[in-house]
């Protein structure tokens, strides 16, 4: 796209009359400082996208840590119980045995 | 003392059909409170041909030109004006839609408010401001008009004289800022993109430094509203505002929406537009004359538009008293017995100029060709008030 700039010399009425107000230098550096201040947003937002994917990551980790120690505990106590069942089952046949 | 200098900023985005008209309506405002230069920044319209011919008019008008390299956006095209102002010396700016109509009191009402004590920014009132609207039934077919606006501003001036409201944000469709604010508050923040709620994260930054935000309702400026954004796809005819800028409005102000809850409910707004609104037919039908027309259920109010037209329509129940002045509109509800020239005589201190003077053939073909009926609806209240 053509770059459209001021071309004083179209005008009908004398340049003269109108305040120079330096627009072309003005809208340059504006544009660099837009520029760097975006910049520093994205380079801002990656760090926090990082750091929060990582604490993500740690969350994700230490919740399927502790789910997985529960589900031990939990097999644990039900091969307790199931040991239980057996002794009482065993000793149930053996009086069965005697009194037979 | 110098002289005070005021930047007008008008932002262009194509709109060849209303910039000229607002370029001109801006170089024949009264300079007699600030010296005032105008400034056109055209965001590169892309309509070919038009930047080339906007140059030419402005040099034609005596308004300065500026077209950027490349779209800016509404919040960058904006900063532009504000830096060119902060840069060149000047003590205020305005920054403005190109859809509008100044009229010719807009610089001195604009720099008295800004010149009371902490006032950071000032909007002017219109017809399509959002929540700082004076009402009109048909805007643009009664006040698009330089002739009508002038008269309009002039009237609320002489009501209002000085008074500002403070307000919950600014709108910049037109906005006066002192350049010493701008010096300390900073420009239009680019996040907002193409447009659409800077000037609210601005003037809410402004309220932090401890300015005020104001609206004068001393100076009427007719808006179109929306006809560039709409024309540039940056909102679509359903929506009033860009929802994305809107989250980031959220996010840093979260109070911000029940404040403009409160300010609805409880400003004093609501006392001004009645006042102004009351001021305009009272001193029209007193200075210029009224008309009244004891069935206007045809009529469309362009039938003598500087008249002000008392007109009951008997089709409604219980039927309705309309009073307007250019679509600004009281409304009543009335018996059908009720005597209007004895009312009406008795209330503007003069009898009317007109009665019943209408045909209602022609009437009923001109909303026809306009596509739609002439009849509108009104909120009520009772009569008398």
């Amino acid at each position: 796209m053509p770059i459209k700039q001021k071309t004083s010399n179209d005008t009908a009425r004398p340049a003269a009359k109108l305040p120079e107000l330096g627009l072309d230098r003005l809208s340059l550096e504006q544009a660099l400082i837009d520029v760097e201040v975006a910049n520093r947003r994205v380079i801002e937002l990656t760090r926090r996208l990082a750091g929060m994917s990582k604490e993500l990551a740690a969350l994700r980790s230490q919740l399927s840590g502790s789910h997985v120690a529960a589900m031990e505990r939990e097999v644990s106590d039900l091969r307790a119980q199931l040991a239980a069942l057996r002794l009482q089952k065993a000793r149930e046949m053996a009086l069965t045995d005697r009194a037979g | 003392m110098s002289r005070l200098r005021v930047l007008h900023v008008i932002t262009a985005y194509n709109g060849r059909a209303f910039v000229p008209r607002a370029i001109r309506s801006a170089r024949r405002m009264d300079q007699t409170a600030a010296e005032v230069d105008v400034l056109i920044l055209d965001d590169a319209s892309p309509e070919p041909g038009w930047s080339a011919d906007l140059e030419k008019i402005c040099a034609e008008e005596g308004a300065s030109y500026y077209c950027t390299p490349r779209n800016l956006g509404i919040p960058r095209n904006c900063n532009l004006g504000l830096l060119a102002a902060v840069h060149n010396g000047y003590d205020f700016v305005t920054i403005n839609n190109s859809d509008v109509i100044f009229p010719k009191n807009l610089i001195t009402v604009m720099v008295a408010a800004c010149q009371q004590p902490k006032v950071g920014s000032v909007t002017a009132w219109s017809n399509n401001v959002s929540v700082f609207t004076l009402p009109n039934q048909d805007p643009d077919a009664l006040i698009a008009d330089q002739a009508a606006v002038d008269y309009i501003s002039e009237t609320l001036h002489e009501t209002f004289r000085n008074k500002v409201i403070d307000t919950p944000a600014g709108i910049s469709f037109c906005i006066m800022i002192p350049t010493a604010v701008i010096r300390e508050v900073g420009l239009n923040d680019p996040i907002f993109g193409r447009g659409y709620c800077e000037e609210t994260d601005w003037s809410l930054r402004s309220l932090a430094y401890g300015y005020r935000i104001c609206l004068t309702p001393s100076a009427f400026v007719y808006h179109m509203g929306r006809g560039s954004n709409v024309s540039a796809g940056l909102v679509s005819g359903a929506h009033t505002t860009v929802p994305e800028n809107e989250d980031i409005i959220d996010m840093r102000y979260p109070e911000f929406r029940q404040q403009v809850t409160t300010f609805e409910r409880e400003t004093e707004l609501w006392d001004v537009r009645d006042q102004a609104i009351d001021a305009l037919i009272v001193k029209t039908a007193g200075e210029v004359g009224y008309r009244i027309d004891h069935d206007n259920s045809q009529m469309t109010g362009m039938e003598t538009p500087d008249l002000v037209h008392v007109g009951l329509n008997p089709t409604l129940v219980p039927p309705v008293l309309s009073v307007s002045y250019r679509g600004f509109t009281q409304t009543f509800e009335v018996g059908l017995s009720t005597d209007l020239v004895e009312i009406f005589t008795g209330r503007f201190g003069r009898a009317p100029v007109l009665i019943d003077g209408y045909d209602p053939t022609v009437l009923k073909e001109r909303s026809a060709k306009a596509g739609r009926s002439p009849l509108r609806t009104y909120p009520t209240s009772v009569w008398p008030v």
